[in-house]
């Protein structure tokens, strides 16, 4: 048999890793899921998946689950949970998906995904994001404050459990513009956010001289 | 040459401009026979948001208090400091300016009814001109309903006054030459065309009028002034109206000049737009096809109308981004068309694909099916990146997208989101991760919109050849004519009204 054939026969893996959390606490236990398809849709239910740290040693392992996941074709998955790294910083780590034993004949396949390290939390920051003109709280809108994320909810507000320091926070929202700006977090507190309203993407932009 | 009809003046093109033309050329006194290859009028202007930029002081502004003059037209429009204005001829603006009123009244006059709220455009202007005509009132006879497409009660108006006024209206009839006394000489006598199988000949004992719209459907024409235009990119108001340049081309079969070339290629004006509605073939900002619509079969989606850009990144053809998904100015075409890096493929830059996980479609509120995706070429989805590249299909997309490239550029920009930095475009945030299956690719290649030259025309709106003598008894006015890039209706107006008066004043 030629090599051509050979990898005729080979079916594919493919990864993916989701609901990494913005962050996790130094030597903390964090979970993800990671889900694996088939190019040819086999069944996959009990293969083993594992999460490798950057010097590729096995952090996390298991087994992915007896059914895909709902509203994709035939994408295995299940939950990992780990130990974070006991260094802060970004983390980047690899899932990995070992074929071997598979029939038919697949290739491995990875995906790398990362997060934040950071100290245990110590402080509560409570932000709230609002309408200049109207005072309105605005839902929905997407929080960073450094490493830290969150999105307000019906009240305008979020609350995020973070360390002492001194961050910038952003804030974004379709339709507002809200200037970032630079936070001391030294207990718990309290940050309002004044959001403008910025006009609807004007079709005649595009021939702004 | 035995003609099949015959008439002093024949106008090929039934929308913005053709429409006052063939009006303007019966008010004087002349048979008109007006030919449209469509099945139904209007052409791009049906579609438009009937957006009439027309000023000078005419009865509307003068209502607001809103102070203008032609001279203020005119010098708004040979603005030296922007790119839509320092290329104009200024012969053109002048007459332009000085028809401003006129056109109005003539508009007013001929029924077209206007929203009584002046906007001032963001472009040349300096002060409001633009007053929106009223949607026209039978839903099943607007091409784009629900749309706001104002437009269509312009151009509705307009051919129902045209037809009171005897002017002769041919649909599905497409102009297929430009009936000249000798092939670089002499008068212009009249066109050829098709109906159907039917070939039939047009006498116009006065005059032709050009008014088919523009060029940006034609891919040798349009790369004549941008070479990266390639096949790729697709045209504003289709699957209904065409601009194919025929008129250009006939013209210029016969020995007539383009015109005021600068303009197609400075960077500024809506030649080449966004798309807002994503995963549909047509996703031109302002313009959906509702499922109610007459053409949606042609159609066939809606689209997913994007209203926050930080849910998706852009990938070219081979799976790799190219530039701040957030940025709406002209570097980020300059990006798109960039060489991919596909050798088969030198100019364009191929499809641009928008890549985007399960969280953002909740964010947004999308319903990922038909009818508001194209799952015919334009719109795919996956459980995994890698497998989503795969499974892209389209004409446009010469090569198959490698997963493994697909794959590292969402792990690159998930990686940026940890960060809080894009380090490779600089997008601000970057806010969200494309993480959760299952996984979606939708058509996002930048679309094609105002053509901003033409025919070299003069000031009575007659056409030029390349020696600089005025063909005679051929006309051009709309978006085939060069020299002057104002977006929208008014200049296709102003001149159609030129023309078609000048052409029923000739002596035949």
């Amino acid at each position: 048999m030629t090599n051509a054939a050979q990898v005729k026969q080979t079916a594919a893996t493919s990864l993916a890793v989701w609901e990494v959390p913005a962050t996790a606490v130094a030597g903390e236990r964090f979970a993800v899921k990671i889900g694996v398809k088939s190019s040819i849709g086999s069944d996959l239910r009990g293969h083993s998946v594992q999460v490798r740290n950057a010097a590729g040693d096995a952090i996390g392992e298991g087994r992915l689950g007896d059914a895909p996941r709902p509203s994709t074709d035939a994408l295995y998955w299940t939950e990992l949970s780990m130990p974070a790294p006991a260094v802060e910083g970004i983390a980047a780590m690899k899932a990995h998906f070992s074929a071997a034993g598979l029939q038919p004949p697949h290739t491995d396949a990875s995906a790398q995904f990362s997060l934040t390290v950071v100290k245990a939390p110590e402080h509560t920051v409570t932000i709230k994001v609002v309408e200049t003109e109207s005072a309105k709280p605005l839902a929905d809108a997407y929080l960073r404050l450094g490493s830290y994320r969150a999105a307000t909810g019906e009240a305008g507000s979020a609350t995020l459990r973070v360390c002492k320091g001194r961050y910038q926070l952003h804030t974004w929202k379709v339709g507002y513009d809200a200037a970032p700006q630079a936070v001391h977090v030294d207990g718990d507190m309290f940050i309002e956010v004044a959001a403008v309203v910025v006009p609807e993407e004007n079709v005649d932009r595009a021939w702004k001289g | 040459m035995q003609w099949t009809l015959s008439a002093d003046v024949v106008v090929i093109g039934a929308g913005a401009a053709g429409l006052p033309a063939a009006i303007a050329a019966r008010d004087h006194g002349a048979s008109v026979i007006l030919v449209e290859e469509n099945f139904d009028i209007g052409g791009h202007a049906m579609l438009s948001g009937g957006r009439v930029q027309l000023g000078g002081g005419h009865a509307l502004q003068r209502k607001f208090g809103i102070e203008d003059s032609a001279d203020q037209v005119f010098h708004d429009w040979v603005r030296p400091d922007r790119g839509d204005s320092r290329y104009s001829d200024r012969d053109l603006i002048r007459t332009f300016a000085d028809e401003n009123v006129a056109t109005f009244d003539f508009l007013v006059e001929n029924g077209v009814a206007f929203i009584e709220k002046p906007i001032l455009a963001p472009d040349a202007a300096t002060v409001p001109r633009i007053f929106v005509t009223k949607e026209w009132h039978v839903s099943s006879e607007i091409i784009a309903p629900h749309r706001r497409r104002n437009g269509s009660g312009l151009v509705r108006t307009l051919t129902a006054s045209a037809r009171k006024k005897g002017v002769d209206i041919l649909l599905q009839h497409k102009m297929t030459g430009i009936v000249r006394e000798q092939h670089n000489s002499g008068r212009v006598l009249g066109i050829t065309a098709r109906n159907g199988d039917a070939e039939l000949s047009i006498e116009a004992r006065k005059g032709v009028i050009v008014a088919t719209g523009g060029h940006t459907g034609n891919v040798n024409f349009r790369r004549m002034f941008d070479p990266r235009l390639t096949e790729e990119y697709q045209q504003a108001g289709m699957p209904y109206s065409v601009q194919g340049a025929d008129g250009e081309l006939a013209a210029m079969d016969i020995g007539a000049s383009l015109w005021g070339t600068a303009f197609q290629t400075s960077g500024f004006g809506p030649a080449i737009t966004r798309t807002r509605h994503i995963g549909c073939r047509w996703g031109y900002t302002s313009l959906v096809f509702e499922t109610d619509s007459p053409i949606f079969h042609l159609a066939k989606a809606t689209g997913l109308t994007v209203s926050d850009w930080q849910n998706m990144i852009f990938v070219n053809q081979s799976g790799k981004r190219f530039w701040n998904e957030v940025d709406l100015s002209n570097d980020f075409f300059a990006a798109a068309m960039a060489y991919s890096g596909d050798e088969a493929k030198l100019n364009g830059g191929g499809p641009i694909w928008a890549i985007f996980d399960a969280d953002a479609v909740a964010r947004e509120g999308w319903l990922p099916e038909p009818p508001h995706v194209d799952r015919d070429g334009y719109f795919f989805s996956a459980d995994t990146i890698a497998e989503l590249a795969g499974k892209i299909d389209n004409p446009y997309q010469k090569q198959t997208m490698p997963g493994d490239v697909l794959q590292a550029s969402v792990e690159r920009y998930n990686a940026f989101v940890t960060a809080g930095v894009d380090e490779d475009f600089a997008k601000p945030g970057p806010v969200h991760r494309i993480a959760t299956p299952p996984f979606y690719a939708a058509w996002a290649t930048p679309i094609l919109h105002d053509s901003l030259t033409g025919l070299r025309t003069n000031t009575n709106a007659e056409v030029i050849d390349t020696r600089g003598e005025v063909i005679p008894g051929l006309y051009c006015a709309g978006e085939s004519q060069g020299g002057f890039a104002q977006h929208g209706l008014a200049r296709c107006m102003v001149f159609g009204r030129i023309a078609g008066r000048h052409a029923a004043q000739r002596n035949s």
